[in-house]
């Protein structure tokens, strides 16, 4: 009787296991061939050169590294990236984030004209970026100095098209457009919400902004962590929309890492002789992409609101 | 004292609301105006536009701006040893292809991964879960030559297949949608359906992804939507079969000097945007369904 309940359970394994891996087995080889190989072979090129007389990669040791931390050290466009890419990141993590936050409790709470907001915020990730840069690039450029002009008076430059306020007015347009898959999670996290403790947290006099404070944000602070924790690595991935704006003709003053990095493999002057130099910058900059990103993590999670 | 905190802070509470409301409000407006004006844009001639400014109204209405703009959407592409153009519809028809195949196979593998790992009890979940973790943890900056090498030498470059199976992954923030959906729903369905002789395969199909529906079609709806407005990989991986997105990029750009006006460039804005608007229009309800996902554990 034993037996056959044991015979019974195992056949049952059995079903589970082939049913298991059989799911699982593809996406896995998937993994290892574009992640696990990619990478693998992202440092191989990193230690190679590619001759472009005889079209052959060969080894060229550390050549690759010691011409990007130079560069890193020496040449404008990349020190200006570095300054950028930061900028980017922390308008993000300053202005994004909390009205991110703040404008999801809003249409959580079905204040007024919550559902019009809910389309409006989360328009801009419905409209491809290409048709967003380009009535963006042209209302700021050509509709707001005439309208500076006949509202007050004032002379004002075409943003885009001047040097100084290129990067400003590329920065507002990231937030801008910033908004719609995080208000979608924000949103879905703050229903999940008991309605019963929002109620109680009322009788005993809370406030919106008391509720929003004490309960809404330690309720979906293990989201907002995982927003803060990935986006530590957009610092290095981040393009900006930059390419969208300029393709490889962007000026030095709008460089980031992502555009710097994918301009190098895919901009027009770009030969198979770049990509070695591309790899050894990516893992020169993953190597401090991760510790950072592991000590938001950790900070984040010593640090933020309890339930 | 503490009465008088008490009434302070309840006199600020609408305060706080007024001043969400009141970004909102510009926010809606700051959206809505370059629509508006550039779908006026769109309808105007060029010599209105420079004589009249910039917010003058169309007179007369233009509409033949949109034919030119439909004629110079336009992609160049390299066939057999010359340059040959690729319009609208065709682009439009890649566009199709590249964003329902690769947006369903980018929602189905996560949503099956995350399934098996949160309703099966093997060892190796831990494994597929920290895969995911850290993947999103530990960021890879600058793999796109080495990507780019390897699709080339597995014949992935121009080839939609090729395309859809690079983006079948299962990384990425949607596993954990999935995986948040799957948690909460009860097993007792499963055990039910075992006990009438279902196969693991028939539960899955029948019993438990429909209860996932709602998180399955608004995380298809998004990805269709993010691929479809995707330029930049079809630009790489399908340099033969260019995509609308990347279409209109190369009409922003182009040299021609019949497409070089605000007005005209508006309107390929606006026939760009409409096909978008109208799969907005039809799911928009779904399309803004709730998501959750949980934390970094790990």
């Amino acid at each position: 009787m034993a037996g056959t309940k044991k015979n019974a359970r195992m056949k049952r394994r059995a079903k589970e296991t082939v049913f298991y891996w059989s799911i699982v087995i593809l996406p896995l080889l998937q993994f290892c061939v574009f992640y696990v190989a990619v990478n693998a072979n992202s440092v191989i090129l990193a230690f190679k050169s590619y001759n472009t007389e005889t079209g052959l990669y060969s080894f060229a040791g550390f050549a690759n590294f010691t011409a990007f931390i130079r560069d890193m050290a020496g040449m404008p466009a990349l020190k200006t990236a570095l300054k950028n890419s930061l900028i980017v990141w922390l308008s993000g993590l300053a202005v994004g984030l909390p009205l991110a936050q703040f404008f999801s409790f809003y249409i959580y709470k079905k204040m007024p004209l919550h559902g019009f907001f809910r389309v409006m915020l989360f328009l801009p990730s419905v409209v491809s970026a290409v048709i967003t840069v380009a009535l963006y690039k042209y209302f700021v450029d050509r509709a707001w100095p005439e309208a500076a002009r006949a509202l007050f008076g004032v002379k004002m430059p075409m943003p885009l098209a001047t040097l100084s306020t290129r990067f400003p007015a590329i920065l507002v347009y990231n937030v801008w457009v910033s908004f719609g898959t995080g208000i979608l999670l924000y949103t879905g996290s703050m229903t999940q919400i008991s309605v019963s403790v929002a109620e109680s947290a009322r009788l005993e006099g809370a406030n919106s902004f008391q509720e929003y404070w004490h309960i809404t944000l330690p309720s979906i602070w293990p989201m907002a962590t995982t927003f803060l924790v990935v986006g530590v690595a957009s610092i290095f991935t981040n393009q900006a929309s930059v390419y969208t704006f300029y393709q490889d003709q962007a000026d030095n003053s709008l460089y980031m890492f992502g555009y710097f990095l994918f301009q190098r493999v895919i901009g027009k002057a770009a030969t198979l002789a770049d990509y070695p130099y591309a790899a050894a910058g990516g893992i020169a900059l993953t190597a401090i992409a991760v510790p950072l990103t592991l000590g938001a993590k950790a900070l984040l999670e010593k640090c933020g609101p309890k339930e | 004292m503490a009465k008088r905190l008490k009434n302070k802070i309840r006199f600020r509470a609408p305060v706080f609301a007024a001043v969400i409301f009141a970004l909102l409000a510009v926010y809606a407006a700051s959206l809505l105006l370059p629509f508006l004006w550039g779908a006026t844009v769109s309808l105007r001639s060029e010599k209105d536009f420079y004589l009249n400014g910039a917010f003058a109204w169309p007179s007369p209405f233009r509409f033949d701006n949109y034919a030119k703009a439909f004629r110079y959407i336009y992609a160049p592409i390299q066939y057999k040893g010359t340059v040959a153009n690729v319009y609208y519809f065709e682009m439009l028809f890649n566009s199709f292809l590249y964003s329902l195949g690769a947006g369903f196979m980018m929602t189905l593998v996560p949503c099956l991964m995350a399934y098996v790992t949160a309703k099966y009890k093997f060892r190796f979940n831990k494994a597929i879960y920290g895969i995911v973790v850290v993947t999103m943890i530990l960021p890879v900056v600058g793999s796109l030559p080495s990507e780019y090498q390897i699709a080339r030498a597995l014949g992935f470059v121009d080839s939609f297949l090729g395309v859809i199976v690079m983006k079948s992954h299962f990384l990425g923030m949607y596993f954990l949608v999935f995986y948040a959906a799957f948690r909460v729903v009860p097993w007792e369905y499963a055990e039910s359906a075992m006990i009438d002789g279902a196969s693991h395969y028939r539960i899955m199909l029948r019993v438990m992804l429909p209860l996932a529906k709602t998180a399955f079609f608004t995380v298809l709806l998004l990805n269709f939507i993010a691929l479809w407005n995707d330029y930049q990989s079809p630009m790489i991986y399908l340099p033969n079969h260019p995509v609308a997105a990347y279409g209109f990029y190369a009409f922003q750009f182009s040299s021609d000097n019949a497409v070089n006006s605000e007005t005209i460039q508006m309107a390929g804005a606006m026939i760009m945007a409409l096909p978008v608007f109208a799969l907005f229009a039809a799911f928009n309800k779904r399309l803004m369904g709730n998501l959750t996902v949980g934390g970094l554990k790990g």
